[in-house]
């Protein structure tokens, strides 16, 4: 298969919503997409979209948002995940024979309640009456991870300090202020043990990106950034029949990512990590799914500061998920952050001479469902 | 590009409702059928895509609840959503996920319980936008029923002829085990039924239906392994129009697939359609589509389908079969019934089509549309590699 | 599994989620002069210069964004139309005729009811609504900025 790279990413601010129609925010991604490449709507060969029905309030809502990302009367595919799983799905129909190809993802958090729409996801028989959701799935599955590996309350604590300081001075957040560990520790607990800032911040935000196979890429970009490696794996359904101490799905994607890219020591090879953690908590248990550290040192790696902007092994340096959750774009804005690392145009939040990126999502109750992709610049 | 061959294919009995099984288990069902036709094992599927549209089920992305019965916990899994169109896209995501060479063996499933709902036409309506069009009340039988009175309009197609297509599919489906709707009909039964929404009739309208199914894509050197009649696949489209249906040129003419179906056959190396391809399996909830549909694919001219169905052009030993499964208006779980279309065009050209196999069948067509007429996705399969 | 017959158990379950549908910078416009002035407004492409209605902040065709409001009249023509006689849940009360009319003006059609006329028997409501059949709006008194502050298009032959 030919190298296939991305050569435009587009954003639209993040923000609360109920202000514009959210198409018109898919248009104003993919103009911004198509400027960064320099490319006419014309150039596209097709567009692979994703996103949620229900927070939309409308079904098929591809039906509105492909033609907004220029796919009017093109060949089209629409995800129903989050928009790194559209990148893998249009990375294989490069593969296949397509050409330039517009990637886009819209998150709307706004117009629906979101805790009923993640209550939804639950059948109705054994789960759905208890009143589960992303954010006390979440908590669960943090009690189970500090049952198993000692980690406290604090080590979360820190997470959020570190994600809200990167997006305090990252333009692309919604949460825009830093705040310390006794602010964190005294803001309203959510679902124990899980406060609101150790949950996602619910955004608004869509996201493009333009993918090229190498002999198109080289044309359009002077730094084409190469999916080196890419990888996705769900786990089971059944969260009374899961060790939720683990991100199962998260090391499988990993290894799978990781083995195409050929990665055998991730916190040497790859220089910046863009996690979309589900919570705090998930970041730590990220480091260890991603092979970052062994299993039960994430809090020591979080408390050493390795994973902080100036440290060893950056992770979110643009703030996470925590900063802002576009839910549905939440990945592929990841992966955009990465890009900006590897291209040099992350400004404030800038890794100095990163080489190779990781960008990883999890989608579903407590990370059932997973993607990682591994990033390389020239 | 690899060349790709699709090696097992499963059904199950579609129905009103299956009280007997959950949603999970439906799929599983239909995914074990198609490992059963291939003779493999769920090991030996490398990789998953699960199309399904999320608010019949009253399930917000239940391919997170039916990854189990899937088989596919530990593997890849993408879940693909895009109306009508979503079992063929389904089929499409899973075919490129060989042809690319990520994989060597990928499965498509689609699980739908239409019956689910109370009323699926309160769902449908969900699709029409909120802000402009929702109040209007308009559902899919309105697309259809647009469709037929502009028809009617421009070109003079008549009740009658539409009632022919509905006679076709329910003679056909009279031979298919795993179609919902088994009864024989007359013309005037059908343009003596209930109107529904004018000018279509109860017996020109599918039914809902609960089902699964089930496609398995191999890449050429592991069908020759593994499958000794496999079916292959010749060429793929999709296409999006805007969904502003308000603006197409002519409700009477589905230009945006004969746009889809000029790329398909391109690829496919198709030249005279209905010389070419001996079986068509249209996506056609309502009769008036199929008349569109054949219009718009080049199987006859603009104008020409109700004449040309009525001298039987397209029935079982006519020139070009339509829909021998007994098609959508028999048989429509919304988001599996474009895989269902796939399902049975591969078990036409592999021969395995039993009763309703028509004879010879070399090439086949499966299609299929959705969103507010917007969206198509078409695949020809063949019984030789092209 | 047991060999006894046992009864299938169906759950109730039901969806009822309340949504805030953001209308968008374009269609609060031109609701607003609905609800204000009872007028329509389509919107030109400045690059194909066709009136969209309803109209759009974009072209997704020329893929540049919509900028003059063009007035459109309230009444015109009736392009496609199919009426209604099954009953679904949380919908309009049926018979009601859904057409897409061509208003003076606009290069696109408008969905929107056909109505003021007795729609009850298909026979002769068929009639009554054809296509081609030049349609009017009948305004509501109270409107609140959304589509149905148009009751329906009406006939204009209609008594």
């Amino acid at each position: 298969m030919e190298r296939i790279g991305i050569v435009g990413v587009g954003m639209t601010p993040i923000s609360s919503g109920k202000k514009e129609v959210f198409y018109d925010a898919s248009f104003e991604a993919a103009r911004r997409t198509l400027a960064d490449a320099r490319l006419d709507q014309g150039a596209l060969d097709q567009v692979v979209t994703a996103g949620y029905d229900l927070a939309c309030g409308r079904t098929i809502t591809n039906m509105y948002t492909t033609p907004a990302a220029g796919g009017y009367m093109k060949d089209e595919t629409r995800i129903s995940d989050d928009g790194m799983f559209a990148l893998a799905q249009a990375w294989m129909r490069i593969g296949a024979g397509f050409g330039i190809t517009m990637c886009l993802a819209y998150g709307i958090s706004s117009e629906a309640p979101m805790p009923l729409i993640s209550n939804l996801m639950f059948e109705p028989l054994f789960h759905r009456p208890f009143g589960p959701y992303s954010g006390n799935i979440a908590a669960l599955q943090a009690s189970a991870y500090c049952a198993e590996s000692k980690a406290k309350p604090e080590d979360a604590a820190l997470v959020v300090v570190k994600n809200l300081k990167q997006g305090s001075k990252n333009p692309r957040s919604r949460r825009v202020k830093p705040v310390t560990q006794k602010q964190v520790e005294k803001s309203p607990m959510a679902a124990w043990p899980l406060r609101e800032l150790d949950l996602p911040s619910y955004s608004d935000g869509t996201v493009g990106l333009i993918l090229a196979p190498e002999h198109e890429a080289k044309r359009i970009s002077s730094c084409p950034i190469w999916i080196e490696g890419i990888g996705w794996s769900i786990d089971s359904y059944y969260l009374g029949e899961r060790n939720l101490a683990e991100l199962k799905s998260l090391s499988e994607a990993a290894r799978r990512a990781y083995l195409m890219a050929g990665i055998k020591d991730p916190a040497r090879e790859i220089q910046v990590f863009e996690v979309a953690e589900q919570s705090s908590y998930y970041e730590i248990m990220a480091y260890e799914a991603l092979g970052l550290i062994s299993p039960g040192g994430g809090a020591k790696l979080i408390r050493s500061g390795a994973t902080e902007l100036s440290g060893r092994i950056p992770v979110n340096p643009s703030g996470g998920a925590i900063s802002a959750d576009p839910v549905a774009a939440t990945g592929l804005f990841r992966v955009a952050e990465a890009v900006l690392q590897l291209q040099g145009r992350a400004g404030k939040v800038q890794v100095q001479g990163a080489k190779r990126a990781l960008a990883s999502v999890s989608s579903g109750p407590a990370g059932q469902a997973s993607c990682v992709v591994v990033l390389r610049r020239d | 590009m690899r060349r790709v061959a699709i090696i097992g294919v499963g059904q199950t009995k579609f129905r009103t409702r299956r009280d007997d099984a959950t949603h999970e288990e439906l799929t599983f069902e239909g995914v074990s059928r198609a490992l059963e036709d291939a003779a493999l094992s769920i090991s030996q599927i490398e990789s998953f895509v699960y199309g399904t549209m999320d608010p019949f089920d009253g399930v917000n992305s239940p391919d997170k609840w039916c990854v189990g019965g899937a088989g596919a916990v530990g593997k890849p899994y993408i879940k693909i959503s895009t109306g009508g169109t979503t079992g063929l896209t389904t089929g499409i995501a899973a075919y490129h996920q060989v042809a690319s060479g990520a994989f060597d063996i990928a499965m498509a499933v689609c699980t739908q319980r239409v019956g689910v709902g109370d009323d699926a036409q309160s769902i449908l309506n969900t699709c029409v936008c909120p802000i402009y069009e929702r109040d209007a009340g308009a559902g899919a039988i309105t697309v259809g029923a647009q469709q037929a009175s502009r028809h009617m309009f421009k070109y003079g197609s008549t009740d009658y002829q539409r009632a022919l297509v509905s006679v076709d599919a329910h003679k056909n489906a009279l031979n298919n085990p795993y179609a919902h709707i088994q009864v024989d009909v007359t013309p005037e039964d059908v343009m003596n039924s209930r109107m529904i929404e004018w000018p279509l009739r109860l017996l020109e309208c599918c039914p809902r239906s609960d089902g699964a199914c089930a496609v398995i894509f191999a890449s050429e050197e592991q069908a020759k392994k593994l499958c000794p009649k496999p079916a292959w696949v010749w060429g793929e489209a999709s296409i999006i129009d805007s969904y502003w249906w308000g603006e197409r040129p002519d409700l009477a003419d589905w230009d945006i697939l004969s746009l889809a179906g000029r790329r398909l056959f391109k690829m496919a190396g198709i030249e005279n359609p209905i010389k070419e391809i001996d079986v068509a399996e249209l996506y056609a909830p309502f009769t008036s589509q199929t008349l569109l549909e054949l219009e718009a694919l080049g199987f006859c001219g603009k104008g020409e389908s109700g004449p040309q169905i009525e001298k039987g052009v397209f029935k079982m030993d006519g020139e070009m079969a339509v829909n021998p499964s007994g098609g959508v208006l028999c048989t429509n779980p919304i988001g599996a019934t474009g895989l269902v279309r796939l399902v049975e065009a591969c078990l036409q050209v592999t021969g395995k089509a039993e009763k309703r196999q028509v004879p010879d069948a070399e090439v086949a067509l499966a299609h299929a549309w959705g969103g507010t007429m917007q969206l198509h996705a078409l695949m020809i399969v063949g019984k030789h590699k092209r | 599994m047991a060999e006894k017959k046992e009864e299938f158990i169906k759950v109730k379950a039901n969806w009822n989620i309340p949504y805030t549908h953001s209308a968008g910078k374009c269609a609060s416009h031109f609701f607003q002069e609905m609800k204000e002035k009872k007028r329509i407004f389509g919107i030109r492409c400045p690059k194909c210069q066709r009136v969209m209605l309803p109209p759009r902040s974009f072209c997704e065709r020329c893929f540049v964004e919509t900028t003059d409001w063009v007035p459109v009249k309230d009444e015109g023509v009736v392009d496609s139309v199919s009426i209604n006689y099954m009953e679904y849940t949380g919908m309009p009360k049926p018979p009601y005729a859904i057409a897409f009319i061509k208003l003076d003006g606009s290069d696109s059609r408008l969905m929107h009811f056909v109505g003021g006329v007795d729609l009850s028997d298909w026979k002769k409501a068929k009639e009554l609504v054809k296509i081609g059949t030049r349609v009017k709006a009948v305004w509501k008194e109270e409107r609140e900025g959304r589509m149905t502050d148009i009751m329906y298009f009406k006939p204009i032959s209609a008594k």
